[in-house]
Formats: structure tokens, sequence, C-alpha cells
């Protein structure tokens, strides 16, 4: 099975089960970075709980990643710039309970078959999936997920680096929708999948 | 007046909170977890462990953290205690009720204990109730402030483990004002600084 690494902070929230071991997530504390093998993962989620400070003393090793093709999915809610042009997350103006995502057309696999609504509500409360927002992103990327206002919410970029840079300004999407009973439990093995598919693709376009 | 540090993981929540100043009355200086083994706390009182910091590091830290506490210092100790990082506290991992206030007469059950401690001169209980991701059974002789409804505690105060004093909560203000939601939040913090600022440097008046 192709691996994906899974990097954050070693925390309660970040720990992974053994359903999400099967299908191939691997956590990675990422202090241990500079150590870690990252040719053996087609590619990397980074959680929201990261330490900026040695993310950026770091850089080179996510710079390097990209540049050997690698697919890196970013849920941090970043206040300094570690990834490749990655804009830095701004806290929305928008109350909360005003605030609607929208999925954009076409509709970026990572979302097939969910229903919006189960995206933006748990249990009825808002808010999950993102409180904030990018100013801009990257010239030539695809805005997968944008606000009401039209605010980019999470975009794809395949121009930066060699390989692919998907970046939210939201929260944690592996995690908070991986207990849901509705349509949005679909998230978490999808991020898996596409991320593989992405690098699968990128290979290919290499090859 | 007291001195206080606070230990940062540099999170992003991290670095946006320590950026308000509203909230910088609440520590003098923030040490790097990964320089906490470094550094000399003599001249602090109070060290506040934030929430959310990597177990790993708060485990290689076991030993200063403990000597802190018995230097008749105070020791304030937010989140998760997980893989009992802190050898005294019980804490076990609940599930998070997060949408008990969207619900018609939801109620998360928390009971005001100890009523005459002097911090419910400076917060309410309503100050501390948007939800906790787990609780703890305070050692015989500690005193619990919140309890759930199973009676166990999500916030206490220990001054017999120790020759200083212990505050221990599950209660993660830091991580929900550093990322913008939560009000409720912001009075609870309010109230718990100026009740650390507020008393005798002397944790045993």
């Amino acid at each position: 099975m192709e691996l994906v690494g899974y990097i954050g902070l070693d925390i309660q929230f970040v720990r992974l089960r053994q359903t999400d071991r099967d299908r191939g997530l691997v956590f990675i504390d990422m202090y241990d970075l500079p150590q870690t093998d990252l040719s053996a993962y087609v590619g990397l989620i980074i959680t929201n709980y990261v330490d900026e400070e040695f993310m950026m003393s770091h850089r080179f090793i996510f710079e390097d990643y990209l540049e050997a093709g690698g697919v890196i999915f970013s849920l941090a809610e970043m206040s300094k710039s570690y990834l490749p042009n990655a804009p830095i997350w701004h806290r929305s103006p928008t109350p909360i309970r005003e605030r609607e995502i929208r999925l954009t057309e076409p509709v970026y696999p990572i979302f097939a078959g969910i229903d919006p609504y189960d995206l933006n509500y748990r249990q009825g409360v808002k808010g999950f999936f993102t409180r904030g927002y990018f100013k801009e992103v990257p010239k030539g990327a695809t805005i997968i997920v944008e606000d009401e206002s039209g605010a980019p919410i999470i975009y794809v970029d395949r121009h930066s680096t060699n390989g692919v840079l998907i970046v939210g300004s939201g929260t944690d999407l592996y995690q908070v929708y991986r207990d849901e009973t509705s349509s949005a439990k679909l998230l978490a093995p999808q991020i898996i999948d596409v991320i593989r598919d992405e690098a699968y693709k990128r290979k290919e376009q290499h090859a | 007046m007291t001195k206080i540090a606070i230990l940062t993981n540099g999170c992003s929540f991290h670095n946006r909170f320590f950026e308000m100043e509203e909230y910088q009355n609440l520590y003098d200086d923030i040490i790097h977890i990964q320089d906490l083994a470094e550094t000399s706390l003599s001249a602090y009182d109070t060290l506040i462990v934030t929430e959310r910091l990597s177990i790993p590091h708060l485990k290689r830290n076991q030993g200063k953290l403990i000597r802190f506490a018995n230097e008749g210092k105070r020791l304030l100790i937010f989140g998760e205690v997980l893989d009992h990082w802190f050898p005294t506290i019980d804490w076990k991992e609940s599930d998070v009720n997060f949408s008990w206030w969207v619900k018609p007469q939801g109620d998360l059950p928390l009971v005001e204990r100890n009523q005459m401690h002097t911090l419910y001169e400076y917060v309410t209980l309503k100050d501390m109730k948007w939800h906790y991701h787990g609780t703890f059974q305070p050692p015989e002789g500690a005193l619990s402030l919140v309890d759930n409804d199973e009676g166990r505690s999500i916030f206490y105060i220990d001054r017999v483990s120790f020759k200083g004093e212990l505050i221990v909560t599950s209660l993660d203000p830091i991580f929900h004002i550093g990322l913008g939601f939560i009000d409720q939040t912001k009075p609870f913090l309010h109230g718990l600084t100026n009740w650390l600022r507020g008393r005798d440097t002397d944790v045993h008046k």
C-alpha cells in the first residue's frame, strides 16, 4: 500500500486510529522530519498542529519533496508561510453563522458525493470546515472551495513546484469529519485516495 | 508582583494569541517548549502550560516541572494530560459535546464546587462553559471548582501533592482565542488573569 504521511505535533488531536493506519496513513512527529526519508510517502498531510518556527527553518524539506513530484495537502491555519508561494490564513470577518462554503465546479474529487450542507454543519453547528480564508492564491492555482463572498478557502497549485500543493484555510478536514454519519464521512478516505491519485498522475506526467 | 512565564509550541493559534495585546497581561515571558530544558525558571512564580503542547516534550521536562511545583511555585496546566505526562494528574478523555447550545433545552451539565473559592470572585460557571475534551479525578485533598455530571473535575486546584500549587483544567481558551472562535473563552481568561495577578505570590495564603 502506498503510504501517506500525517505530520504534526504528538498531541491528542493528531493521534491516529487503526482505521486511519489501515488506509495507509502514518503519523510523523514533525520534529522527526529532518531524520525522515519522505520518499517512503506518496503524499503528506500537514495538520493544524505544527510548530511554525520549526516549519519555517525546515521549509527546504517541503520544497525538496515537492520538487521531487510529491503531493502535500496542508490543513494548517498558517500564520507563517513555510510552503512554496502559500499565503497565510486570515480570520474571516463574516460571522460564522452567516458563512457558507461552496464547492467550485468541477467538484474536486475529495468532495465527490458529499452534500455541502454536511460540510457546513456538524450536528447543527457551523464553522468546523473553516473560520478563515486566503486574501490571494498563487498564480495559476485552482480554487476548489470558496465562501459565499468568493474568498478562497482551499486551492490546488500545480504550477509553483514540480509537485502538487493543496492548501486549505480550514481546519483538520481529515480528523474533524472522520466520525460523521452524514455524507461528510466520505471526506477522510477520499482525501487519501485523491492524494494517491494526484501522485500517480504527476508521476505519469514526469515519466 | 507575581512573575508569570507561559509555554508555547509555536502553533498558529499560539502565535496569533501572543500577538493580541488584550491578553498580554496574562504573562511576562514566553518560553518555547523546545527551549524549556535549557531555560531557568527561577525568576518565575507561575508557569502556564498551554493546551495542545507536544507530549514527548512535556514528558522530557517532567522532572523540571515537578521541581518547579515543589519549590512552592504555581503551575497552571491547560488541556489534555495524555500518557500521564504529569504523574499526579488522573486524566480521562471524553467525547466532546460541542452542539449542546444549538439543541432545544440543550445543556452541558457542569456543577460549581467550592463556591467560596476566590477564583469565583473573578469568573462565573457560565464563563467556563463551552466544551471540554476530558476530565480529572483530583487527588485526595485537592479542590475541584467545576465537576461534570459524572462527578469528575474539569478544573481543580491541588495544594497537597507538592509544596506549591497545581492548577489543572481541561478547558482550552488559548486555542479558541488564538483562532478567533467561542467567545465565552474571553471573560474566562480575563478573569483567570486577574485572579492570578490579584493574589499574593505566596500560594499558601
